[in-house]
């Protein structure tokens, strides 16, 4: 815009401001020229003040003006541009789905979030400025980690400038519920620094998918396992009608010739038959025994008369019974009863039946001219230890852990020349736990085995609940089996019992968590599908609590994810089937050596 | 006289049978696992065999396939006599390549009259 400094009735100051106010770039010319004029001129935004008698001036102040008014015009496009690109990410910011937090490290609180973060926080907008981080936090971190202290190293490391890799953390909203949640953290330019952002990933419904998606696993786990147990039965079934026929056949057939006269009274056959007759049914009454105890103790409705006896007595009458089998096959049977156990109380009948089962199996596996040994030694102050050693063949490592269960009949080719239900050692185990003992067993292929039962001294009266695992207290390490599922328990119990640790079972949360505020144990293992409550929850509780602030646990799944189990300490994850050694090993790692504690 | 061999690794059964089977007027042998019964087959080819199923080591299964698949033992009857006697079990023997199927406990006339059905000469007066 030119315009005149002289125009009647309209002044080239408000002209000026006109223009400015419009954009314009402004140049004022005027005939009588004066400083004063040029000033206010200048002030009110015009560009150049020309004189009409310099004509020549005029071209090179168009040109500036020019150059002003592009270059002003592309600052607000610019400027515009910005303010369009701002809006647009505000409300980006505002609509994304996920929560975003804006958090100063210096102030400690929340700068700005948007809407998702106050839907997942339960807050109003209001409310969150004064969000801080131990606010929005759970007290303690799954792991059982203080918040605070963790998220304060977190910060220094932030502001240090250091990035930080995606992490889980246990939020808290407004009411108080926990939100499991995964935080992806960057830092902001700029702001010294001070101001990072947060995107916030709601976990609870994948966790919600990963329990349902594990307990599908479990259901079809079980269902293979009812289908393998049925399995199990029939073939049970089948061996006892195979087992029960072939004395049958003795008895019967012999029977008949005697009775039809075939055999003559006064012939040396016709003794010797019936002594065949007699032993065969003897035989059977024993095989019916076993399945009655069997039946008896799984029902749990086995009695125990515990009395006073005299272990050397006891041992004497299980040996004379094995006499005839051991002296076929030039077998020495060795016999030690520490004299220093005495005013022992216990069933006498169940003690000789265990220690029969385990003396008979040794007679059978041991060849022509072996050696077995009958040891009962004490153990701590109120327990006594039974061993039989033999130098039998010796069981392989892999079947070791099928020797104590029902219907689990080795399948070894020599195996099945002895002629067994399959109950015997299941049997002595039932019996023993039911009287608050373990029973173990430790073998080298080619050398011989030695199976054992601890057994309390003192035995506690009538029937007992058979299927709860005792306490073995002296000095042994002793394993808390938290483990709802009857096999994979007998699995971990039957691998522990082996090499010498002591174990108590829980079969719930609860159960687990009543246990530790009892007593203190060496180590934990954790199934994390449990009835009650997930096994992380047992874990957290007892973490917080104090009750399991040091003790090893290790964590037994059908699934091992350790992302899922990477917040909690644990000292190993170990996936079903369990692997027999990978759990020895998993404790030998976490400290806990089955050999008793020192001073024990 | 017609020669059984009876396999049995239980030595009261294997001593009833032997004494049953004698007095149907046979020639015995017996064996106590899947080796001795081979030996006893090569060397003194029997005209039938009574064969347990449940061995040590190779089972009387296993042993009947071996025999049913040579050419100088396939011809000799093999009769299952075993206290496997659940649904199936007696096909399993036929399968296996056994002429017959007798289950424990024994009934001693039709173990007679058995033997009898597979042996063609030498068989005792009925």
């Amino acid at each position: 815009m030119i315009t005149d400094w002289m125009i009647p009735g309209f002044g080239g100051l408000q002209a000026v401001e006109l223009g400015r106010k419009h954009e314009l770039s402004c140049i004022v010319i005027s005939g009588t020229p004066n400083e004063d004029e040029a000033v206010a001129a200048l002030r009110a935004g015009a560009l150049d003040f020309l004189s009409k008698d310099r004509p020549m001036r005029f071209v090179p102040a168009i040109e500036r003006a020019l150059r002003e008014s592009t270059e002003r015009r592309a600052r607000l496009d610019a400027e515009r541009d910005l303010r369009t690109s701002e809006e647009r990410y505000r409300s980006a910011f505002e609509l994304a789905p996920e929560a975003l937090v804006t958090y100063d490290l210096a102030a400690r609180h929340v700068l700005d979030a948007n809407r998702a973060a106050q839907r997942l926080f339960r807050v109003t907008p209001a409310e969150l400025r004064s969000l801080t981080l131990t606010k929005m936090s759970a007290p303690r971190q799954a792991d059982g980690r203080d918040s605070a202290v963790v998220a304060r190293e977190l910060g220094d490391r932030l502001a240090g400038g250091v990035d930080v890799a995606p992490f889980e953390w246990l939020l808290v909203d407004s009411t108080g519920e926990q939100i499991p949640a995964e935080l992806h953290v960057v830092r902001l330019a700029g702001h010294d620094g001070r101001l990072i952002r947060c995107a916030i990933v709601d976990l609870r419904e994948r966790r919600k998918l990963e329990q349902v998606r594990q307990r599908t696993i479990e259901l079809e786990l079980q269902n293979r396992r009812i289908v393998e147990a049925n399995r199990l039965k029939s073939e049970f079934l089948a061996n006892m009608s195979h087992e029960l026929r072939t004395p049958l056949n003795a008895i019967i057939g012999f029977s008949e010739l005697l009775h039809s006269g075939a055999v003559s009274a006064d012939s040396s056959e016709h003794d010797e038959f019936l002594g065949d007759i007699l032993s065969s049914g003897r035989h059977l009454l024993q095989l019916i025994n076993d399945v009655l105890d069997l039946a008896k103790v799984e029902a749990g409705k086995l009695d125990f008369r515990p009395e006073p006896v005299e272990l050397a007595k006891l041992v004497g009458e299980i040996v004379a019974i094995t006499r005839t089998t051991a002296a076929t096959k030039r077998i020495t049977v060795e016999t030690e009863v520490d004299p220093s156990l005495t005013g022992i109380v216990l069933d006498p009948s169940r003690f000789k039946q265990v220690a029969y089962n385990f003396l008979s199996n040794a007679l059978k596996f041991t060849p022509e001219a072996g050696r077995v040994s009958i040891r009962i030694t004490p153990r701590g102050t109120d327990q006594l230890l039974l061993e039989v050693e033999d130098t039998g063949v010796g069981i392989a490592p892999a079947d070791l852990g099928r020797l104590f269960i029902e219907f689990q009949q080795l399948e070894a080719g020599t195996a099945k020349r002895h002629q067994g239900t399959g109950l015997g050692l299941a049997l002595s185990r039932r019996l023993v736990e039911a009287q608050g003992g373990t029973v173990g067993v430790k073998s080298t292929l080619g050398a011989g085995s030695t199976f054992h039962a601890i057994l309390p001294r003192v035995a506690a009266g009538g029937a007992r609940v058979v299927r709860r695992a005792q306490t073995a207290r002296n000095g042994e390490r002793t394993i808390l089996i938290v483990e709802d599922d009857e096999r994979d328990r007998d699995a971990v119990a039957s691998t522990l019992a082996q090499v010498g640790y002591g174990f108590e079972v829980a079969r719930t949360g609860a159960d687990a968590i009543a246990r530790c505020k009892e007593r203190v144990f060496d180590a934990v293992t954790l199934d994390l599908l449990l009835p009650d409550m997930s096994g992380f929850d047992v874990l957290e509780s007892l973490r917080v609590g104090g009750w399991l602030r040091d003790t090893p646990v290790i964590v037994v799944t059908i699934v091992p994810d350790m992302k899922s189990t990477a917040g909690f300490s644990v000292s190993g994850v170990l996936q079903k089937p369990l692997d027999r050694d990978a759990l020895l090993i998993a404790l030998e790692r976490a400290g806990v050596r089955p050999e008793p504690r020192s001073g024990a | 006289m017609s020669r059984i061999l009876i396999v049995d690794d239980n030595a009261t059964n294997l001593k009833l049978v032997t004494f049953l089977v004698k007095s149907f007027g046979y020639h015995v042998v017996t064996a106590v696992d899947a080796d001795t019964a081979l030996a006893e087959v090569r060397s003194c080819v029997p005209d039938a065999i009574l064969m347990d199923i449940q061995l040590p080591g190779i089972d009387g299964l296993e042993l009947t396939r071996r025999l049913k698949t040579e050419p100088h033992t396939r011809d000799i009857a093999v009769i299952a006599l075993t206290a496997y006697a659940m649904k199936g079990d007696r096909e399993k023997a036929l399968a296996a390549g056994c002429d017959d199927y007798m289950t424990k406990p024994i009934d001693a006339r039709t173990l007679r009259d058995v033997i009898a059905r597979h042996v063609r000469d030498g068989g005792p007066p009925s």
